[in-house]
């Protein structure tokens, strides 16, 4: 009997046995073996299908190489993976549209589908997926060696990191910003009208979204990751354009701009008359003046047409219609024709900027004369107050005429540079004193015995720190105040006695600094939700963006890490500061915790790389706690992710506790916010003074 | 009547055995990681459990301390689902609560995590801890403290 029992169960072994070496003989004879490796996680042996260049790989493997875990649901077909935290991703076999964050209502912008180019697919007993398509998901790169067979995902060496647009004189600019320098190529499509360009060897970052907006010289750009390596921009245009591209270093990463030539926008009847606007300065013009039937023809140099309509109809007594063509695009002049009813006088007006010219029109022969008008003049001769002095740095002069009497001002100059320099000239030496005054922070110099005739209307109002400039005349002196919007330090330059004064400012220790500033949370992850519902990721952002609003108006650069309600990965926000080597990383969060007892304020800095974030961490702690007067946790020390990996002196705020009822509604005021923005501020400002002050910034 | 005293005294003695057996012998006395209730720290509690005392700690740990003056660190709907310790490395698999219901915020975060490392590197065969979800390694729990790594007795944190 248990002899029996004992065969039975080798017979059911070796059946098992045979079953199983069956499935893995017939894959391994069905389907190809690569490498695949998943950042540092290698897998060797890994069957793999390639289809229309997409590269399937078993769904177990890729799930493992992520960090991920998955479920399957057999009666649907359905693939359920999940990643780190609730992030979800829902494939169906043989189905090309994927579900991310399926079936949640508390974030709403993490719900979206997406539709594969290669489907899900059960090949050989084997769920295999495309595995281009996670990489992607987590901002990498896959690289496909058909020789050797490997497949390799990896960190890309560059983030594309911001779209935007610009509006100047010379007319309107794309502008694409990434981390780092990569090769370009750019191309022409046709119906309809498309400029392409991809950037090589990049990622695209979360943050960067396509614009969408008519208005402009381009109908929309898309902006979308072409390929493993490659970042494509899609520009459709609304009318032949004329554009140029270059590029540029900056301390913000690498800068290509697609600069449009000025194009004729928007032709209007006003009040003076016809409006011309163009998206750039109209720089010069021909008018022809025809007779049989009457017209009165503009040629518009140096322009393109971008106008909805080409024929303009006008309710004008005069003017019957304008029609507008391109007459040339080598050089390119666009054509206005003004078809008119009688013969007309004209004039040509400025408007209110260089980018518009008015075309005023009477009938001949009203004797009528036109009111004065201001001459046409080039954007040169427009500031004639601007000169350069011979070493090219822009100097501001203001004078007053050519007669002076003794000890008269003649003017004041700031002379720009790293040190804001203030120039002081007088007709003949006199004695002065310069002095500093806080509260509000103003430096002021007295001219002993100067008399001024200067306007208080001829005085500038604001150049780098310096505010505002006042004046005021004493029976014995002249006094100028100078309002600054920061003080460090002054240095007189000139002699005691001296015809030309001359006052250096203390360096704006935060002038062209780069300071990366990572708004916690956002997207899918709320952070810290409040009992009220109120999200942690809405309020770092907006502290952040004001803190950003501040650091701006003092000259330093601000990369947000994100500016919108999107998650970019910890990991792309520590890439996004190390890439651009920025000076300082400040991360901003709200705290949480059990009960509504944990209050207040706290910095942390990483326990395992220090490098200055305590000197920065002090100082922002000092400065919050100074603005928004809550409880004084004190600096800390932990093994935060962005602390750790970042290679700058880095913080993260932890403004207060959104788990705290009386601290929630400050978090949710306004003015609060911009407190707290100011103390960060404040905090970053009195770090880079200590750093100049110690010498380290030389 | 002497048969009644010598059960009595049966009784007794075996009512003392059992008393000495469960107040020295039977299980042991663990510390227990608590916040103090500001949250600027922890702060260890004694309590006895008995079976095994790692997970005896830790179900301790999750429901909360017996002082009032302390806060709890672990949400109560979280569930060890199994511990496991290889050269002083102690594995610790949690249910998916200790994210989805986790309260966020740096402080929230570091005494969740270190409640756990702590109260489990007291015993002398652990040195590190790592902490799993669903069996799975996590990158952080709420978005600041790096969890793909092990992580040993942290003395800072404590109060």
């Amino acid at each position: 009997m248990i002899k029996r029992k004992i065969l039975y169960n080798v017979l059911f072994v070796f059946v098992i046995i045979m079953v199983l070496g069956g499935i893995v003989s017939r894959q391994a004879l069905a389907l190809d073996k690569m490498t695949m490796q998943i950042l540092d996680k290698r897998f060797d042996d890994v069957p793999f299908v390639l289809e229309n260049d997409e590269i399937l790989a078993p769904a177990r493997s890729v799930v493992e190489g992520f960090d991920g875990e998955i479920e399957w649901f057999g009666l649907l077909k359905v693939l359920n993976f999940k990643f780190d935290r609730e992030y979800q991703i829902r494939m169906q076999i043989n189905n090309p549209i994927v579900s991310i964050n399926p079936g949640k209502q508390d974030t709403i912008s993490g719900i979206y589908d997406e539709r594969l180019s290669v489907v899900p697919q059960i090949i050989e007993g084997q769920t295999m997926i495309p595995l281009n398509f996670f990489a992607q998901h987590f901002g990498l790169l896959l690289k496909w060696d058909d020789e050797k067979k490997i497949a390799k995902v990896y960190k890309p060496s560059n983030w594309v990191r911001d779209l935007s647009y610009e509006e100047s004189l010379t007319g309107e600019t794309l502008v694409i910003t990434s981390t780092k320098k990569i090769p370009f190529t750019s191309h022409v499509l046709s119906a309809p009208d498309r400029l392409v360009i991809d950037l090589e060897e990049s990622a695209l970052a979360a943050k960067v979204t396509s614009l969408l907006e008519e208005t402009y010289a381009f109908k929309s750009v898309k902006i979308a990751q072409h390929d493993t390596e490659t970042v494509r921009i899609v520009m459709e245009f609304n009318n032949l354009v004329k554009y140029d591209i270059s590029e540029e270093m900056g301390s913000e990463g690498f800068i290509l701009k697609v600069a449009f030539a000025p194009g004729i926008r928007e032709v209007e009847l006003k009040k003076q008359g016809i409006s011309i606007k163009s998206t750039g300065e109209i720089r010069d013009y021909k008018i022809l003046e025809l007779t049989n039937p009457h017209r009165l023809v503009i040629d518009l140099m140096d322009q393109t047409l971008q106008l909805s309509e080409k024929t303009i109809s006008i309710t004008h007594s005069l003017i019957k219609k304008v029609r507008a063509s391109q007459m040339s695009w080598e050089p390119q002049v666009a054509r206005l024709v003004l078809d008119l009813s009688d013969k007309i006088e004209y004039n040509i007006l400025r408007g209110e900027t260089a980018k518009e010219i008015i075309v005023k029109v009477k009938e001949s022969g009203n004797t009528e004369d036109f009111p004065e008008e201001k001459p046409f003049q080039t954007p040169d001769e427009l500031d004639d107050t601007k000169k350069n002095t011979e070493d090219g740095i822009d100097i501001v002069l203001l004078d007053v005429g050519e007669e002076y009497s003794d000890n008269e001002l003649v003017s004041i100059g700031i002379m720009e540079g790293v040190n804001q320099r203030i120039v002081i000239k007088t007709s003949t030496p006199i004695t002065y004193n310069a002095w500093y005054l806080p509260n509000p922070d103003r430096l002021i110099v007295d001219l002993f015995g100067a008399i001024s005739k200067l306007q208080t209307d001829q005085i500038l109002s604001e150049k780098g720190i310096i505010k505002n400039i006042r004046m005021h005349q004493y029976p014995d002196k002249v006094r100028i105040v100078f309002d600054l919007t920061q003080y460090v330090s002054h240095q007189v330059i000139s002699e005691k006695r001296s015809q030309k004064i001359e006052v250096g400012l203390g360096q704006n220790p935060l002038f062209g600094k780069l300071i990366v500033l990572d708004p916690g949370h956002g997207g899918i992850d709320p952070g810290a939700v409040s009992a009220n519902g109120k999200f942690e990721k809405d309020i770092t952002l907006d502290i952040g963006m004001k803190t950003k609003e501040l650091l701006k108006s003092m000259g330093a650069t601000v990369i947000m890490t994100r500016d919108k309600d999107v998650y970019p990965t910890l990991g792309e926000r520590v890439d996004l500061a190390n890439q651009l080597n920025a000076e300082i990383f400040i991360s901003i969060h709200c705290n949480s915790f059990v009960g509504d007892e944990p209050g207040g304020t706290e910095t942390f800095i990483s326990a395992s790389r220090q490098g200055g974030s305590s000197q920065l961490a002090q100082a922002i702690q000092i400065q919050l706690i100074n603005q928004i007067q809550l409880y004084d946790r004190g600096v800390k020390s932990s093994n935060f992710y962005v602390l750790n990996h970042t290679t700058m002196p880095a913080a993260l705020v932890e403004v207060a506790f959104l788990s705290k009822k009386e601290e929630e509604a400050l978090l949710v005021d306004e003015d609060f916010r911009q407190k707290a923005a100011q103390g960060i501020y404040e905090g970053i400002l009195d770090y880079f003074i200590q750093i100049f002050e110690s010498g380290e910034d030389q | 009547m002497k048969k009644f005293i010598s059960l009595v005294l049966v009784v007794i003695i075996a009512v003392g055995i059992y008393y000495v057996w469960w107040t020295f012998l039977a299980g042991g006395n663990v510390k227990l990681y608590f916040a103090v209730e500001d949250g600027a720290g922890l702060r260890a509690e004694s309590r006895k459990v008995m079976g095994d005392l790692k997970e005896g700690a830790l179900e301790e740990l999750i429901k909360g301390p017996a002082n009032s003056k302390l806060s709890t660190t672990i949400p109560n709907e979280v569930r060890v689902l199994n511990i496991k310790v290889t050269d002083e490395l102690c594995v610790v698999n949690f249910n998916e609560k200790l994210v989805t219901n986790h309260w966020g915020g740096s402080t929230g975060e570091i005494l969740t995590v270190y409640s756990i490392v702590n109260t489990l590197c007291q015993f002398r065969d652990i040195e590190r801890v790592q902490i799993l979800v669903e069996g799975k390694k996590i990158e952080t729990l709420a978005g600041h403290l790096i969890l793909n790594e092990s992580l040993e007795f942290n003395e800072r944190v404590l109060k």
